[in-house]
């Protein structure tokens, strides 16, 4: 029997040795709180935060959550904690519950994790300032194509100077000897195209059609068909876009599949959305319409910006879409 | 005669191009718009016998995109594709999708008619090489098609997890890349990098 009591003695010494001897604080609780077995370690950080050691796990869970860093957003779990030292260090402290011989048993376990912390502080940093480079790098492809053609349209009136400059030199030496190489004719004629230039440039920035009508209507015109546009077009750029993506390929579809020589094109606007009938006067099809690609692909575009594409059979097939204002 | 639809968003570049062309008797300009969208409109029912195609149009379309329909549907019609982008695909793309010359607007030696004249005869003019540029410390011919496809993936923005998908490799060939890239240029950063190509326009990955 004291045999048997002096070896429990020395089993439960050599447990407290090496629960001791671990580097990271460790207390196994039992369900009320009161602690089993708890290491130096854990003790000595836990008086450093709170002023006592580990007397109730459960009432230094409260201690220690009252003094904790406030928790990120990408760390959810209410089991972790994070503490700092009054030297700086930061110690981490984690809560599982274990069942063992049917019995509850909490386990909380601290570590000292301030290289790491400071790691991940300085990832967090990082990923910011990559994400706002990559904001930036977006931004800056976007703007690149307009700058390329202001560039461009900055070459332009380069030239338009240079050949100014030349032809005044040119017109000088002309009157001054009539021996000069350039016919008085040619003169007239480069002034003129010089002058003809000078007017496009003048107009800075370039006057761009803010709607795409007229240039739709020319080209149709060019292959003999007339479109017609009936109600107020969007204001949206956006909105205006989509749709005349859709007047191009019930263009050519028209043209192309019912001979129509005519495309009308009917806009109405009610509950923040233009409803819109694109209508032909060519031979009408038989129902139901099979979609190429060219409809398909108008389709997957305008479903992607939250507007939709039908049909209506009426005297010939008719494109119905609906296109939301914003 | 020959019907010529010039798209061109350029106002100054296009008007140019239609004096040119009128100075000519055998040319007759029947269009000259600024959206590539609807070039494929003007070359329905015969009209068109030759486009000039700029690449980077109104509205953000595509003059490559709208010369491959073209090409696709009405392969009698003739397309130039012009441009003053260096962008190193423009090329491809362009042989890709059947087009039968490309121009390039400001680094080339060849004239405007002399194209028109040749493309007509059946002859496919292309310049040998797009322009040179210096990125960096690099020339843009040093990189390789695989790094140009790296710098094109990065200059839209995507990460190295995006691109390593996008390119069917592995991160850290991604890296690799990269890595080269910086050497050869001598840059710190890709957003140096990405800030010298797009300005000099070596990439232009919308179009």
């Amino acid at each position: 029997m004291f045999r048997r009591l002096r070896e429990r003695y020395r089993m439960s010494r050599a447990i407290r040795s090496a629960i001791d001897s671990y580097p990271d604080g460790i207390c196994f609780a039992a369900a009320d709180g009161r602690p089993i077995l708890a290491n130096k370690t854990i003790n000595s950080v836990c008086y450093e935060l709170t002023g006592h050691t580990v007397t109730n796990a459960d009432s230094m869970w409260q201690d220690l959550e009252s003094r904790a860093l406030p928790r990120e957003a990408e760390e959810p779990t209410q089991d972790i904690l994070l503490c700092r030292l009054r030297d700086g260090a930061i110690w981490q402290f984690q809560r599982k519950n274990l069942i063992i011989d049917r019995a509850k048993i909490t386990q909380f376990e601290a570590s000292d994790i301030t290289e790491l912390y400071h790691y991940r502080n300085r990832l967090r940093e990082n990923n910011i300032c990559v994400s706002e480079l990559h904001d930036r790098q977006r931004e800056l492809l976007k703007n690149i194509v307009q700058n390329n053609m202001d560039k461009e349209l900055l070459r332009a009136k380069m030239r338009i100077h240079d050949n100014f400059g030349r032809l005044l030199i040119m017109t000088e030496n002309a009157l001054a000897d009539n021996s000069s190489e350039m016919s008085e004719r040619e003169l007239f004629s480069a002034w003129e195209n010089v002058i003809s230039d000078m007017e496009n440039a003048a107009i800075v920035p370039e006057a761009r059609d803010a709607s795409p009508q007229n240039e739709l209507v020319q080209v149709a015109d060019l292959i003999g068909c007339r479109v017609e546009f009936e109600g107020r077009q969007p204001r949206e750029r956006k909105a205006l876009l989509l749709l005349y993506a859709a007047i191009r390929e019930a263009l050519t579809n028209a043209v192309k599949h019912a001979g129509a020589d005519k495309l009308t094109i009917i806009i109405d606007e009610a509950d923040s959305k233009y409803h819109v009938r694109i209508l032909s006067n060519g031979h009408p099809g038989s129902p139901p319409i099979r979609e190429g690609s060219g409809l398909t692909n108008l389709r997957k575009r305008l479903e992607q910006e939250g507007a939709t594409l039908d049909y209506r059979y009426e005297n010939g097939v008719e494109l119905v879409l609906t296109i939301p204002k914003e | 005669m020959v019907n010529v639809l010039i798209v061109e968003d350029s106002r100054i570049s296009r008007e140019s191009f239609e004096r040119q062309l009128a100075a000519s008797p055998d040319f007759i300009v029947l269009a000259a718009i600024e959206n590539a969208a609807n070039a494929e409109i003007a070359c329905m029912r015969n009209k068109i016998d030759l486009v000039l195609m700029d690449v980077c149009t109104a509205d953000d379309e595509s003059g490559l995109e709208a010369a491959a329909r073209i090409k696709k549907n009405y392969p009698r019609v003739k397309v130039i594709v012009m441009t003053s982008m260096p962008e190193h695909s423009f090329l491809q793309k362009a042989r890709l999708s059947g087009c039968d010359s490309f121009w390039y607007k400001e680094y080339g030696s060849v004239d405007l008619i002399d194209i028109c004249r040749r493309t007509l005869s059946g002859e496919r003019v292309w310049p040998e090489e797009t322009p040179v540029l210096r990125i960096g410390l690099a020339r843009s011919d040093e990189f390789t098609d695989r790094e140009l496809d790296v710098i094109r993936t990065i200059a839209q923005g995507m990460r190295y997890e995006e691109i390593s998908e996008a390119l069917c490799m592995s991160v850290n060939t991604v890296k690799y890349h990269i890595r080269n890239i910086l050497q050869k240029t001598g840059f710190h950063s890709t957003v140096q990098l990405i800030s010298e190509v797009v300005e000099k326009r070596l990439v232009l990955p919308k179009y």
